[in-house]
């Protein structure tokens, strides 16, 4: 379970999110949902424990655990898993490089290079990636929706019990949606893990249904609901709630 | 590719692609034909390399602990084309003097480092002399440095004396970037072996299209 209590959190004396509280349950998908700049990409980065942002007070709990506490590197060992709106290219270091050093490091065994590379080709197989994708440099060269579905590669290999997608849907063809969101649901099916979907309207949660969605507005959940919320968004704008108007926190 | 080991202070090459181990620190390199050669991980080179007409070179140097003074010099006169690559990290402060001269007609050159400093200074003096008479030659200065503790000092000159040339350099220090660290940390891999990854794939990206690979600060086909 991932329980967020009373969190805010400054970036230079800004306060981005204000005494603001979540909780997700085992196995549940939660949207939240804003325009831009109210603060939902910041509440990724704040989880994952970026350095740029400052909690000022309350407490990030996953499975009891607190990640105010502790550094990107052993949250990300929890197995949470952050997919973001523009994933950053690494030059020089391969996606298999990269997956092993990070199994690795969190197994604290050596990788059985077989089965490895074998997971990888089945993979790869599935999100319609080329097999070289195994051994090209992390996101170098690959457009806007091959980046996501190598981060898919990533969360598969991976096998995340948190997965945040940050705005995952931005800059993706109809088709790339549709596949990354089945590549999602199919992973949901078999691992059953707790995703927090934020976006901006309503074309990802059509196909991943949330268990619940949080509107945030300036830093603050402003209004509260299930999957039928995201749909009068979708239909209304964010005007039928009163909270129309650009945040300026993000 | 044919693996050398050599104790002269010359070789002359004609379609050659090797590996080649120096034993001595001065070394001349006269190339006619099409050449790739790698040196390899030698800390402390005099590299002269005279490009006869016709002739194409590819040279890649990558050298983990490198120490001391080096002084390359590249002379090319009628259609040639010289890729120099090199990667390092220094083990000791380090000067570094290239001397490029283009002296006739339709030459290609691309002086590449990438240079990692620890807690040594780096010191890497580029000049390319493009000399009067000369026409059509293109040549690239592309020199990267990250400072990981220690100081770099680039100094990327041009002494053109003809207008018909295309001249480029680009040059960057910094230090391991931030959100490339913080991607791999969220990956689960820690901070230090994370900037050590970041490194590594900095010094070897100028190399990922010549069908190398890189073992623990040796270069092998």
């Amino acid at each position: 379970m991932l329980e967020i209590k009373n969190l805010t959190v400054k970036v230079k004396e800004k306060v981005i999110l204000d005494n603001f509280s979540l909780t997700i349950n085992d196995h549940k998908i939660h949207a939240l949902m804003g325009q831009n700049g109210t603060g939902k990409s910041t509440l990724c980065r704040v989880i994952m424990h970026n350095d740029d942002y400052e909690v000022v007070s309350g407490q990030i709990l996953f499975n009891g655990k607190d990640l105010t506490k502790m550094d990107t590197t052993a949250i990300a060992q929890e197995k949470i898993f952050m997919l973001g709106q523009s994933p950053i290219a690494i030059e020089g270091v391969t996606n298999a490089e990269m997956l092993r050093t990070s199994l690795s490091e969190c197994t604290e065994e050596p990788i059985n290079i077989f089965a490895f590379n074998k997971k990888m080709e089945d993979i790869c197989q599935m999100l319609e990636l080329p097999i070289d994708f195994i051994h090209r440099e992390v996101n170098v060269g690959m457009s806007g929706g091959e980046r996501k579905k190598n981060e898919l590669l990533h969360m598969w290999m991976l096998e995340p019990k948190l997965i945040m997608l940050d705005e995952v849907d931005s800059g993706l063809d109809v088709d790339s949606l549709k596949l990354v969101a089945n590549s999602l649901k199919k992973y949901y099916e078999k691992y059953k893990p707790m995703i927090l979907i934020i976006t901006h309207h309503n074309n990802l949660l059509k196909i991943i249904k949330p268990d619940k969605v949080d509107i945030i507005k300036k830093g603050k959940i402003v209004a509260t609901g299930d999957y039928s919320l995201a749909k009068k968004i979708e239909n209304e704008g964010f005007k039928a709630f009163n909270i129309s108007g650009l945040g300026n926190n993000e | 590719m044919n693996k050398i080991v050599l104790d002269k202070e010359k070789l002359v090459v004609d379609n050659l692609e090797a590996i080649i181990e120096l034993k001595k620190n001065n070394f001349t390199l006269e190339c006619t034909g099409k050449n790739k050669i790698i040196i390899k991980n030698k800390e402390i080179l005099n590299l002269n390399i005279i490009m006869q007409d016709n002739s194409f070179l590819d040279i890649l140097i990558y050298s983990k602990l490198k120490r001391s003074d080096n002084i390359i010099h590249i002379v090319q006169n009628n259609n040639t084309i010289v890729n120099y690559k090199e990667s390092f990290i220094s083990k000791e402060n380090t000067n570094i003097k290239v001397l490029n001269e283009i002296k006739g007609v339709n030459n290609k050159t691309n002086i590449i480092y990438r240079l990692l400093s620890r807690k040594e200074n780096i010191k890497i003096d580029v000049l390319a002399k493009v000399f009067s008479n000369s026409k059509d030659n293109e040549l690239v200065e592309d020199i990267k440095g990250i400072m990981d503790g220690g100081k770099i000092t680039i100094l990327p000159n041009m002494e053109i004396d003809t207008c018909y040339v295309s001249a480029n350099h680009y040059v960057t220090i910094g230090s391991v970037n931030n959100d490339e660290l913080f991607y791999l940390e969220s990956k689960g891999i820690s901070k230090n072996i994370a900037k050590e990854i970041i490194i590594e794939g900095f010094l070897k990206s100028i190399f990922k299209n010549d069908k190398i690979i890189l073992f623990g600060g040796e270069i092998n086909e």
